[in-house]
């Protein structure tokens, strides 16, 4: 089949969007279809850009280029998913969040009001029109309920390099991979740090935009010999940090889906998320894969300290984490079935 | 656990070690790199470019080549891209073997180079090399101090060949200092030089146009002087018995005359042109003779002049006999030898018997004489002539209407200009035959107005047609048979 699959583009930031991006585009080649990405440069601001941008998606008749029929059309983001095609798939990675779940924490929600209701009519209305309509994660086909009243099907894809994670004796750690934004809450971390009693060490991977802001939080709580901000790490050095680390934690603010969780299951180590952390939530069950916490320091210090005291029980949580992963069946080929299913 | 890292830096070398032993069989994921070393993820472009510094460290040019090398050496030192010949020109010298070092000396140390002040550094022996060049003499030895100096940055670099260094690199300073010095007297003499022979050429210029005009005044002059002799000479031998009176206003006519006479001949010399040219002019005519070995050989030239046609004729064996009322002309050619006189040429002809010369010539004389005259010499002619004789008569040709209207009165002497048909039908009427009309001496291809249409060639050949025609009239040749 002939497949196009649209996505944003935002010059000179990549992520995890990019490699889910290009994971998709690989596993449907592999599957013989012909792939082709449309990616449409996107900018945060002003809003009219944005604006401008959902009107020109929404113009976009992608079934046929030049006599070419296109087969399939697959969309992964706002606003590239306003194309039209006959047989459009949308795979929601998520929506334009600072109007919806964020829309709050806006510093000038006031003004966005207009431009918030705009967003949500578009989303209403192009998603309306997906001949079938996924989600990135339970957590997102929630909220496209919840805000737009549209019903999705969640649609889990494995992390990167899933193949090589692997699991061995702890080193005494708690291990949190994230960039550095205040959404990831790193802070609940470092101030639990304070509370620890077990001579853990608390590893804080990358880098981003608060990283001045953590550094000053761990020196004014004098917590530096136990919080340690390591920065960027190989791919090679993930696994092993994963593999040593005696739990992960994965406290963000009602994250998407979040592959932290998926890879510290796929390493065999227990997960420390709280009750507002989204797509975490979905995979741990409190007590049997990991904890489940308020977000809260003080909270999180002490599931910190009970795996240090039983970490025995937190390697059963862990290989409980493996296991449960297997159950979901996670594979980009499970991916491909969907996406590509009629019915 | 017994090999627990205890310190954060061991925990991380740990995992380190531990992670550098995984045999990953993906691709290992590109690491960003710090800003300095960004290069690695620009485009190829931007990779072939050296970023714009003030300072350069000639080292810094030397991994790129040929095109690049140049670009590169252009935008950082003159901050333009090349020019296509500036381009070519050092893709030539590189590839001749002209090393980097050498073209980044010369770039650098070029006026347009100082506009901008960028320094290129490590370059100090090339520039002093690259001075030596520019002097073409010295090219051989630039040469060699290069080759020299190349053996010297080879050299290893200990404290005794850093002071050797040194001291060649002073030499070499010396050396190019002074021929710097010697470079700047040299264009100062060359300028002088230039100068002066300029002024050369003005001054022999002058000379030349003077020494001409001079030679014409000595020409005029002589002619005067020859003129007033031989007028002085008449009136002593015709006013020998005659009364004093008599004798001044005899004296006075005839001396007028000869004033008028000298101011002809000074006229002619200057128009008609040297002996040379006019030799040239008249040789084509000696195939319009009869040969000389066909019978009769003598030939009569009227208005001989300074007597050119009669020493052709003699060289080619007729039997020449010149005649002209110019006094001077005659002794002139008495004096080669030529057989010349004074006689009017209608008695001259009355005197000649039947069928006796084989050819009679006139060469821009008829336009001079009254009608009557020339039809008493045509007829005359037809007489003395043999049979196959030739008479040919040139004269101005009016059909050109500058000669018609104009140059035919250059000369006060001139009569009428005589038309072709005139001449054809004296010719027919006085019992000639076959007689053609040769039409010479067009103007020059270049005073011709350009373009072939009919328009264009009519005003072309009325303009710039034939300046003289000839009658070539001729006597039948069966008279022979009677």
């Amino acid at each position: 089949m002939k497949l196009l699959l649209t996505a944003c583009q935002v010059p000179f930031m990549h992520g995890g969007a990019d490699y889910h991006i290009d994971g998709v585009t690989e596993a449907l080649r592999r599957a013989g279809h012909q792939v082709e990405q449309v990616r449409f440069p996107f900018k945060f601001n002003p809003t009219s850009s944005i604006e401008q941008l959902m009107a020109h998606c929404e113009q976009q008749d992608f079934s046929e280029f030049n006599g070419v029929q296109i087969d399939k059309v697959i969309s992964l983001q706002f606003p590239a998913y306003g194309v039209r095609h006959p047989d459009h798939r949308v795979w929601v990675m998520h929506q334009h969040r600072a109007v919806y779940e964020l829309f709050d924490q806006q510093p000038n929600a006031r003004q966005l009001e207009a431009f918030k209701s705009k967003v949500t009519d578009y989303d209403k209305r192009v998603l309306s029109r997906a001949s079938r309509l996924f989600a990135n994660s339970a957590n997102v086909a929630a909220r496209l309920r919840t805000y737009n009243g549209l019903t999705a099907l969640p649609l889990y894809h494995p992390p990167h390099g899933a193949e090589h994670f692997y699991c061995s004796d702890d080193w005494e750690y708690i291990f949190y991979p994230s960039r550095l934004e205040t959404l990831k809450r790193q802070s609940l971390l470092i101030q639990a740090a304070k509370h620890i009693s077990a001579p853990v060490r608390i590893l804080l991977g990358g880098t981003g935009g608060q990283e001045a802001q953590y550094r000053a939080e761990i020196e004014q709580l004098g917590v530096q010999d136990r919080v340690h901000l390591i920065g960027r790490f190989s791919e090679a050095e993930k696994y092993t940090l994963y593999a040593r680390a005696l739990g992960v934690f994965f406290g963000p603010y009602d994250e998407d889906y979040g592959y932290i969780t998926l890879e510290a299951m796929l390493s065999g180590k227990p997960v420390i998320t709280c009750t507002d952390s989204g797509g975490p939530l979905e995979f741990v069950r409190d007590g049997e894969t990991g904890y489940v916490r308020d977000p809260d320091p003080e909270q999180i210090a002490e599931a910190i300290d009970r795996l240090y005291a039983d970490k025995k029980a937190a390697a059963a949580m862990g290989a409980a984490g493996r296991e449960s992963y297997t159950h979901h069946n996670i594979s980009w080929q499970q991916v491909v079935n969907s996406l590509l299913a009629d019915n | 656990m017994n090999n627990q890292p205890q310190t954060t830096e061991q925990l991380l070398d740990a995992i380190r070690r531990e992670a550098a032993q995984l045999e990953l069989n993906t691709q290992p994921e590109p690491q960003p790199l710090s800003a300095e070393e960004y290069s690695g993820s620009m485009s190829f472009e931007q990779n072939l470019r050296l970023p714009a510094k003030p300072v350069y460290h000639y080292r810094e040019f030397l991994p790129f080549d040929d095109e690049a090398f140049v670009q590169n050496a252009f935008l950082c030192i003159l901050q333009r891209e090349p020019d296509s010949s500036g381009l070519q020109s050092y893709l030539d010298k590189l590839r001749n073997g002209m090393e980097k070092q050498g073209v980044l000396a010369e770039l650098s140390g070029s006026e347009e180079a100082q506009r901008y002040g960028v320094r290129i550094r490590g370059l100090k022996g090339y520039r002093m090399i690259a001075r030596l060049r520019r002097v073409r003499a010295l090219r051989p030895l630039a040469h060699r101090a290069l080759g020299l100096y190349r053996r010297i940055c080879e050299l290893p670099n200990s404290e005794e060949m850093s002071h050797y260094r040194a001291s060649v690199l002073q030499q070499l300073s010396q050396m190019s200092r002074q021929l710097r010095q010697a470079e700047r007297t040299v264009d100062g003499c060359l300028h002088q030089l230039e100068q002066h022979n300029l002024k050369q050429t003005e001054l022999h210029q002058g000379i030349q146009q003077e020494l001409s005009t001079v030679r014409k005044q000595s020409a005029n002059l002589s002619h005067k002087v020859a003129y007033q002799q031989q007028a002085l000479a008449a009136s002593a031998t015709s006013t020998g018995t005659k009364s004093d009176s008599q004798s001044v206003a005899l004296t006075s006519a005839v001396v007028d005359n000869m004033d008028i006479s000298a101011f002809y001949v000074a006229f002619e010399d200057a128009c008609r042109g040297t002996r040379e040219e006019i030799r040239a002019k008249m040789t084509p005519w000696l195939a319009y003779l009869p040969k000389p070995e066909s019978g009769g050989n003598r030939v009569l030239d009227i208005g001989c002049g300074r007597g050119e046609w009669l020493q052709l004729l003699g060289e080619q064996h007729y039997l020449a006999t010149g005649l002209d009322i110019n006094p001077v002309m005659v002794n002139s050619c008495l004096e080669q030898g030529l057989d010349v006189c004074a006689e009017d040429a209608l008695a001259w002809l009355r005197a000649q018997p039947d069928a006796s010369l084989c050819a009679i010539t006139a060469f821009h004389v008829i336009e001079h004489v009254p009608f009557e005259l020339l039809l008493r010499w045509t007829t005359e002619a037809r007489r003395v002539l043999q049979p196959g004789g030739v008479l040919i008569f040139e004269t101005p040709n009016p059909e050109n209407l500058l000669v018609g209207s104009h140059t035919f009165y250059h000369d006060p002497t001139h009569r009428n200009p005589i038309t072709p048909a005139l001449l054809e039908f004296l010719a027919e009427y006085c019992g000639y035959t076959n007689s053609e009309l040769v039409r010479l001496h067009p103007y020059p291809e270049d005073a011709r107005v350009s373009g072939n249409d009919p328009l264009t060639e009519r005003v072309n050949g009325h303009l710039c047609g034939p300046q003289d025609i000839a009658l070539v009239a001729r006597v039948p040749a069966m008279e022979l048979v009677e």
